[in-house]
Parts: structure tokens; sequence; C-alpha cells
């Protein structure tokens, strides 16, 4: 039989074992001492009857924290308070075992001291805090349970936003409230205004009323964004700049890309064909045709051209987009004016650019070379550059011959101001080199060129893309420097150009010989014939081209290579990889 | 000032070049290949080739490489091969950074390495 030891109300009674018996064994827990003989024990110690045994408890002190938080916009004051409580504990009575684990249980809660207001009024005021909710100081004064307490204790006044002046454009209400026609570039036959008419109403901007944060310093709102109606042609401005109204009857736009500059365009409507009783038109707004355009006429529109009947044999100009509802018939049409050619010499002049920049630096190098002499240099550097264009550099002058080979071809003129700075390549041409007298000539050249680019540039940037829409095409030359859409059968042998997509993908449109070239997706139902006809798709950089049946014999062409179709593909994708490569993905459809 | 020597083979004219080659003496270069042309004429059909030995030549000009272009061609005119042999390195940099050799064909260009 073994020993016990039990404790009653702190009293410990240890009783030895018989002989053979096991002695028993004390262990302290928490908030306690025990000492055995006068010296405190940590773990499980054996005892008996004759031990000096005592057990001491201790006692926890209550705690009291308090602390001010400021919200990132400095308008809100938080007191957090945490509060714990003090703790008296007495000895756990063990009925009577061997091993005997000493704890403790609580005899007495003992709260923190009670919060003060002043005390509290003190703190925010050492924190510099005005405006103190009293009824917030209260709360926390007359809280008095264990844990953390958040009370809102302090707020600052938010200043009010400026409203920014808003234009709004009464005409684009009225084609946003109906359904969105079918074909995105048709507009609505009622979007035209007459002399006096509202187009835009500007609501001034309104400046908001100031705040004060917690410390008192005032909260300035952010100042309202002034916006102007920039009125251009047929447009008048009334009331202050407020109010925009048609000064003559037309078509209302906004025009340009970034800033947007309201006119009226005017419409010139031609109720029946263009044909020998009219003859060829050329109009600075918009042209409105309700019948053909027929064999030999031309038109030529500073904006949009809308042809209601079919257009054949002829020739057509627009500065903006162009709308053919019928058919083209071996005709030209050109949408987007100079951007047409300025997107076609842009490539051109800036491979001009590099040579010459080039060719400067090479005669830099040749003339510091030690085994090149400097002799016949002397009356001018005209040998040394006219050496260069001739070897090196050939590529330079047969570039500025496609350049202007470009522009005469075009039918579409450049500006006055372009036009005078790309001669100056001339002198780049030819035997032209060798009369050059020193490279700030060519320097000269170059910055020329370089501005050119930059206003070319900045010119395309400002004006937005023109696109194209017609029902059927064949033998025709099309250029636009947005996207051309067909929305009926298709293309037939016709030469396609577009700056933004071109969409040949109605059900049963097809595209049956020709060239389409496209700086985005060329997006096409069915390329190709079963005859033998030449189709050629030019993909660049960036642009792609999507068909769901490919004929044999179409061809692909990039600058790193071409790939021609031997057999009837399905689901065709052709993109430049960004390593350079052409690739194809198809899927055998025979 | 340049020196040509000249040395006949059976089918092969050496010109060997020594001095400078520039505006002051290319009209020396020009006549000898000029008088070489004539030559050619009474010349067995054996004579395909003909050298221009740059060893010796020391500084070029714009005026000299233009002639040395032109000669190369006159002489190609006749159907006569060209090479431009022993080139020191200096010159065949020059005539690198005008893309003379792959401009008038890099088999014909020799530089001494």
């Amino acid at each position: 039989m073994d020993g016990s030891i039990t404790i009653t109300e702190g009293k410990i009674t240890v009783i030895n074992p018989p002989p053979g018996g096991r002695y028993p064994t004390i262990e302290p827990l928490h908030n306690l001492t025990v000492l055995v003989n006068g010296e405190p024990v940590t773990k499980a110690v054996i005892v008996a009857a004759e031990d000096d045994i005592r057990i001491e408890t201790h006692s926890q002190e209550p705690y009291l924290e308090m602390s001010v938080e400021i919200s990132d916009d400095r308008l809100s004051a938080f007191m957090v308070v945490n509060r714990c409580f003090g703790r008296e504990f007495r000895v756990r009575d063990c009925p009577s075992c061997l091993q005997a684990r000493v704890g403790t249980v609580t005899a007495a809660e003992i709260p923190p001291r009670k919060i003060s207001p002043r005390e509290v009024m003190q703190l925010l005021k050492e924190r510099g805090i005005a405006s103190v909710s009293e009824q917030a100081v209260s709360r926390i004064c007359e809280y008095n349970i264990e844990g953390e307490q958040k009370v809102l204790i302090a707020r600052g006044r938010p200043a009010t936003p400026s409203q920014n002046a808003v234009i709004e454009y009464t005409f684009l209400e009225k084609t946003a409230a109906g359904s969105p026609p079918e074909n995105p570039f048709q507009k609505p036959q009622d979007l035209s205004v007459e002399v006096g008419q509202v187009l835009a109403v500007k609501t001034e901007a309104v400046e908001g009323a100031g705040g004060v944060d917690l410390f008192g310093e005032p909260i300035e709102p952010e100042p309202p964004q002034d916006v102007q109606i920039l009125a251009g042609d047929g447009v008048r401005l009334l009331k202050n700049n407020t109010v925009a109204v048609a000064s003559h009857a037309g078509r209302p736009v906004l025009d340009g890309r970034r800033q947007k500059v309201l006119k009226v365009i005017p419409v010139y409507t031609v109720p029946g064909d263009v044909d020998v009783n009219l003859g060829n038109i050329s109009f600075k707004g918009d042209i409105v045709v309700w019948g053909d355009v027929l064999e030999g006429f031309s038109l030529k529109a500073g904006r949009d051209i809308i042809v209601h009947g079919n257009v054949i044999q002829a020739v057509l100009y627009a500065g903006g987009n162009m709308n053919l509802f019928k058919n083209v018939i071996s005709s030209e049409l050109n949408a987007g004016g100079a951007a047409i050619v300025l997107n076609r010499l842009l490539p051109h002049l800036k491979k001009v650019f590099s040579l010459i920049y080039g060719l400067l630096q090479a005669v830099q190098v040749l003339k510091k070379h030690h085994s090149f002499k400097l002799n016949d240099l002397q009356r001018g550097e005209g040998r040394l550059f006219q050496l260069l264009i001739d070897t090196k550099f050939k590529m330079l002058p047969k570039l500025i011959e496609e350049i202007f080979e470009i522009i005469n071809s075009s039918k579409v003129s450049l500006s006055a101001e372009h036009m005078r700075d790309l001669e100056y390549l001339q002198k780049l041409t030819g035997i032209n080199p060798s009369r050059i007298n020193n490279g700030q000539e060519v320097l000269n050249i170059l910055k020329t060129v370089e501005g050119i680019l930059q206003k070319m540039q900045e010119d395309n940037n400002f004006t937005e893309p023109s696109h194209i829409t017609a029902g059927y095409v064949q033998n025709s030359v099309i250029n636009a420097t947005g996207d051309i859409t067909i929305t009926g059968r298709g293309v037939i042998i016709s030469k396609l150009s577009a700056g933004g997509n071109i969409n040949i993908n109605k059900i049963n449109a097809v595209v049956r010989g020709g060239r389409l070239s496209a700086a985005g997706v060329t997006n096409v139902k069915e390329l190709g014939s079963n005859a033998d006809v030449i189709c050629i798709v030019e993909i660049n950089e960036g642009s792609v081209l999507k068909a769901q049946v490919v004929h044999p014999a179409v061809t692909v062409k990039s600058s790193s290579g071409k790939y021609q179709f031997n057999r009837l593909s399905r689901s065709v994708k052709a993109y430049i990889k960004p390593d350079g490569k052409l690739e194809i993905e198809k899927l055998n459809a025979d | 000032m340049l020196e040509i020597e000249t040395s006949k083979g059976e089918s092969v004219i050496c010109l060997k070049l020594s001095g400078e080659l520039e505006i002051s003496t290319v009209e020396q270069l020009r006549m000898c290949v000029e008088r070489l042309c004539l030559c050619v004429e009474r010349l067995p059909d054996g004579l395909t080739e003909v050298h221009l030995d740059f060893f010796g030549i020391e500084f070029v000009d714009s005026t000299g490489i233009g002639t040395l272009i032109n000669v190369m061609k006159d002489l190609r005119e006749q159907d006569i091969k060209v090479m431009v042999t022993r080139i020191p390195k200096e010159i065949y940099e020059v005539f690198d950074l005008l893309s003379i050799p792959e401009l008038m064909g890099e088999d014909s260009f020799e530089c001494l390495s």
C-alpha cells in the first residue's frame, strides 16, 4: 500500500506508506510557491509526513493603459483603453492521492482604478486635439469591463469637395437614346442641326467648402477643374461661353482625338445620281448621294461621304469616314485625307533618318582614321559624302526616291510645309551630295527629317482614323486610315489597305483574289477560291489574319518571309511571333 | 606619291602599288590601267586577271577610293577579273567602313592578317 497527500483549505496532510509502499509527491502549478523544508520546489518532489511543507499564493495587480489613435486623414481620434483586472488566489483543494499537483483558484477580482474625465481631457490636450465629444468621455470613464475599449473621442470637419465644370453635348444624347444601329458608321438621318440650335451647355465649376482637422488646422478642398467648350467652324458661343449654338445648318461633330472641338459640318446633298448633269463634286463638308456615283466621276469631301446607291468606276476621297451602302465596282476609295500618305511615308522617313544619322557618324569615323587622308576635302566634304552615299549608304537615295514616288502617285496632296521640308532630301540624291560643303549641311537635313517625323506623328495623333464601310467590292482599290468593313457578299479581286482592321466576316462573305493589308486584325470568313486567283494577305508586326476558311494558293506575306497554302484549311490564324518570324496556325479541312 | 610596278605572268598582270592613293596620284593609276587595257587588246586571250597589290599603300583618300572602284568596274566590263591583294589592315579598315568589299565582292579583297 502507498502513502498519500491531501490538501484541504490550504492545509497539507501527508501519510507515509507502510514498508514496501511508495511515498507521495507534490508538484506546484501556477500562481503559487511550494516550500519543502524551507526550499522552494519547481517540479514534482517526494515528501514525507516529517517534512515541513508550506504553500504561498501569489496575487496579480490590476492594469490600465490609455492611448490615442489618429486616422490618416487627421479627421478622427479614437481613445483606446486596455483594462486588465487584478486577482487574488487561494490553494485549490486536493483529495487524498499519491501525486498531488497543487493549483489555485481565483479568490477575488480587483478592477483597475476608474478613469477621470480630467485625465482623458489632459491626454487629448497633450496631443493637441480640440473638439472633443463629452458623451464619449463619459462612456470611457463609466466603462469598467476587462479588455480593449475603442471610442471615437473627437472628430474634425471634412471639406466639401468641389464640383468640376461639365459640358453636356445635347446632340450626342439624341444618338445615345436609340438602339445602336447595326452598322456602326451609319448615321441616323435626323442627325443634323438648324441655325441657332443648342449644341452644348456648360455647367460651371463649384468651389468646395473648407474643413478643419482634429488639430484645428484648415482643410482646403481640391480646386475644381474647369473645361471650355472649344468652338470650331459653324459653332458660336453665348452666355459667357457656357452655351454653344449652331451658326449654320449641318452635322454636329466633336472633332479631334484628345481635345474635342465642336463643329458643325456643312452637308452637300445630291438627291439623285452623280452623273453628267452634275459633274465632279468637291466639298469641304459631308457629301450625301442618294443615287449612284457613275462612271468617270469623282467626289472629294473634307469630311464624310455617304452614298446610298452604287459606286461604279469612280474615285472618292474623304477626309472623314465613307459609308457606301451598295456595290463598289472598279473604283478607288480613299478615306483619311493626307493621313493615308503620311501613314505610308512614316516608315520610309524613319529609315531615312536612321541612315542619315549613320552617314554622319561614318564621316566622323573616317575623318579620324589615321590611314585616311583629308587633302581632297579642303574645298568641301562633298566627295566623301558622295562616296559614302554611293557605297555604304546606297539605300538612302533609293528610299528618298520611293518617298517622292509615294507622294507623286498619291492624289491627296500634302501640306506645303511638309512638301518644302521633304524637298531638302533631294540634296542626298544623284550627284547632289558632291556639292555638300560640310557635315553641318547634312546635320540640318537630319534635323529637318526629325522635325517632319515629329509633325507627322503629331498630325496622326490628333487625327481620328477614317473608316470605310461598303456593301460589296469588286476590282477596286480601297485605302483607309481606320477600319474597312464589308457588310455584304465580300470582295472580288481588289486591293484593300487599312490603318485599323479589315472586317469581311458577315455570313457568306468571301474574298476571291486581291491583296489585303491591315495594321490591326484582318478578319475574313472565306479567303481565296478554287480557281487559281492570286490572293495575298500582308502581315506586319502587330497585325493578325483570322480566317474561317482558306483555299489553296492563298499567300500570307511578311517582312520575314511568306507562306502559301497548299490545301484547304480552316480556323486559320497568322501573325508575327516575338522573334519576328511568321507563324501560321490552321486545321486541315480536307 | 605613288609608285606602280607592273609585272606580267601567263594569265595575270600584277600592279604593285606603293605610297599614297589620293587626289594627286589617282591619275597615275588611271593612266596605268588605261595603258593596260590597250595592251590587253594586243595580248593573247590568256590574260584574264589583274592583281592590284596594295602592300605598299600607306594612305588613301575619298578620291583614291572612288578611283579604285571605277578602275575595278572598268576592268570587269572587259571581262577581266580584278583582285585587290595584300591590303594592309589599316587600309582594309577604311574599305570596310565604306562597305567596299561588300559592294564589290568580298572575294576580290584580300587583307593582310
